[in-house]
């Protein structure tokens, strides 16, 4: 999948914006969702909160992330506020990337 | 005088009927409101047929519901039974038919979840749902009556202590990992978690003034400190969001914000603050205990925190679930040249250890040997396990003992010091603790083995400074088939908690054998010996 599909600027940043929310939802799903490979995650949905993320998963996502994105998740950004959903961690993916 | 584990709740809330009992996200429970509630569901229990001894299960995530639901289903004289929500739900139907669970506190979302691994012929009979929801249980649970929380709070609170209730009944079972591949059922009697909980208030001097965290889940026997010692001494508990648990800095935030004065966890969950929660930035001025418990707590990070929160006072807690707390340990300065980890220390009030070294002689100071613990903390036993049980709490072995008196074989190798402190150093077994966690490394076997494609199996603990030990599977696929390593942790997850799951999977064409035929799980751990250092 291609995360950096043309048109205009504006454009292309909500494009991308979408294409990497949805390679996060496949990760979860497939990554800490194994008993349910039919669950649909939405962007609002509370990862931690309700338990499908833990303390052991979050080091996954974190190497994941960094290594799919190529970008640099330092250890001031590893906070709630940034993971909480779905929403939140493609908001800090695309902040972290290189324009 | 108090011989029940809820009784405690009674006598502070004549004391302190308007204080917060329970905190959770901005929302707080009284004294007063703690315990008419919990009298409520009591009550509403034995309407719908709880009788005494009956076990109830608690299928809830943390919240204020599920610290009424303890005390509810206590007063009803009733056994709780806290079943992890995060556990797959074939772990928790594996404990509601094994321990024969006849109401379940839960939610509709939870249950809905559940209903797909519990058979027709669940024992449950009754359910009552904590949230407002008005949707159907569906699934086998749809037989089972359901009771809206409406209908609890609707019933009169009355005080009814259980006249034929005494300090020997249940009051709960936890369930920790099994070798043969089942979880086992701890027993603790009223009598013996209040033997710790009496201790704990008295020895830490917990005052109605003191907030008190509640980081562990409910089926993690710290709760029992959390949740009993601190509504015994008229102090409030503050539920810990499971969500922040995941992020150390904003961890370390809530428990400055939130003026948290005793903290208890497993080491671990310290650790990661250390390392990751920039705790320099926060003062923590009402912090003055920090307890842990659970696993080894590596000297260094532990004299990293001393120094980052020089004011609180620091103690080692030991005991397996089946003995609660036995021995604790004063954390005193840690000079700059000590590599050891502290010891576990000496036993608590009201309890005796003692180690037996390989010869049966009673360890003398310098000695090795296993630990024995003797009280009135001792669990009754696993539930409906007596060989297992007999294994375990076996009678007095030194020549001094008079008569049969059961005392728990912990399975743990220990020191003597010449101070009389107890040091641990590992298990005479294949469990080991992975984040504080119990885990027997024949239990993950098993389920590799219910693999139809695996050949062959040996899980490792691969000794890791951070959280202790991490797990790594090594197998073996039958000729013909193809299974990699995602798959095989999938099919884990659907027996197995989080934290049992084998983090790498080595493939490989055999595994070595000992002379008699068994694979060589020595030789695989050499093969293996590097961890995080």
């Amino acid at each position: 999948m291609s995360i950096r599909k043309g048109g205009g600027d504006k454009e292309a940043r909500g494009v991308a914006e979408e294409d990497i929310a949805q390679v996060i939802k496949t990760y979860i799903v497939g990554q800490f969702l194994p008993e349910q490979p039919h669950a649909v995650i939405d962007d609002e949905d509370q990862l931690f909160q309700r338990g499908i993320i833990d303390s052991l998963g979050i080091f996954m996502l974190l190497a994941f992330l960094q290594e799919r994105f190529q970008v640099e998740i330092q250890p001031e950004d590893v906070v709630l506020e940034n993971f909480e959903t779905v929403r939140a961690i493609t908001r800090l993916i695309a902040a972290r990337r290189p324009s | 005088m108090a011989y029940l584990l809820h009784q405690g709740l009674e006598k502070a809330a004549a004391h302190y009927p308007d204080k917060p009992a329970v905190v959770f996200k901005g929302q707080c429970l009284t004294y007063r409101e703690l315990q008419e509630m919990s009298s409520q569901l009591a009550q509403t229990l034995r309407r719908h047929g709880i009788e005494k001894g009956d076990r109830v299960g608690i299928y809830l995530n943390r919240s204020l519901h599920a610290v009424v639901a303890l005390f509810g289903i206590l007063k009803a004289g009733a056994v709780y039974v806290p079943i992890d929500t995060a556990a797959p739900i074939k772990r928790a139907a594996f404990i509601i038919e094994n321990c024969q669970i006849k109401a379940l506190v839960s939610t509709l979302r939870n249950l809905n979840d559940l209903g797909p691994a519990l058979g027709n012929a669940s024992p449950i009979r009754c359910v009552v749902l904590t949230d407002a929801s008005s949707g159907r249980v569906e699934g086998p649970l749809a037989s089972a009556t359901p009771v809206s929380w409406r209908e609890v709070v609707d019933m009169p609170g009355v005080e009814s202590v259980d006249r034929q209730l005494i300090e020997d009944d249940l009051a709960y079972i936890l369930y920790t990992s099994g070798s043969t591949g089942e979880p086992k059922g701890v027993m603790i009697s009223h009598r013996a978690a209040l033997s710790f909980v009496n201790w704990a208030h008295a020895c830490f001097h917990v005052q109605a003034t003191d907030r008190v965290s509640n980081h562990a889940p409910l089926h993690f026997d710290l709760s029992v400190f959390d949740i009993f010692v601190t509504l015994n001494a008229g102090a409030t508990v503050i539920l810990v969001p499971d969500e922040l648990s995941v992020f150390p800095i904003n961890l370390a935030h809530f428990i400055a914000e939130q003026r948290i004065s005793i903290w208890y966890s497993v080491p671990s969950v310290l650790t990661r603050l250390v390392l990751y929660g920039d705790i320099a930035r926060h003062r923590f001025a009402d912090l003055r205990l920090i307890l842990f418990a659970g696993e080894v707590f590596p000297i260094k990070y532990l004299r990293q925190l001393t120094s980052l929160i020089p004011q609180a006072e620091y103690y080692n807690l030991y005991g397996p679930t089946e003995t609660n707390v036995c021995t604790y340990y004063a954390i005193s300065e840690i000079p700059p040249e000590r590599v050891d980890p502290f010891p576990i220390g000496q036993a608590c009030a009201n309890t005796e250890v003692f180690a037996l070294t390989e010869g049966r002689e009673l360890a003398a100071p310098g000695d090795i040997g296993e630990l024995y613990v003797r009280g009135p903390s001792l669990m009754k036993g696993y539930w409906g396990m007596p060989e297992k049980t007999q294994e375990v709490l076996i009678p007095d072995p030194r020549p001094s003992a008079l008569w049969g008196e059961r005392v728990y074989r912990t399975g743990d190798l220990v020191r003597l010091e010449a101070d009389g402190n107890y040091v641990f150093l590992g298990r005479r077994d294949s469990m080991i603790k992975s984040r504080g966690y119990r885990i027997e490394l024949g239990e993950i076997e098993t389920v590799l083995y219910r693999h139809p494609h695996i050949e062959e199996a040996a899980v490792l603990a691969i000794p890791d400074e951070q959280i202790g030990h991490s797990l790594k599977a090594v197998v073996v696929v039958r000729g013909g088939e193809t299974l990699k390593e995602p798959a095989l942790q999938a099919f884990c997850a659907q027996y197995l908690p989080k934290y049992m799951i084998p983090g790498t999977i080595e493939f490989r064409t055999q595994l070595p054998k000992t002379s008699t035929g068994k694979v060589d799980k020595t030789r695989l751990s050499h093969e293996h010996p590097q961890g995080r250092r």
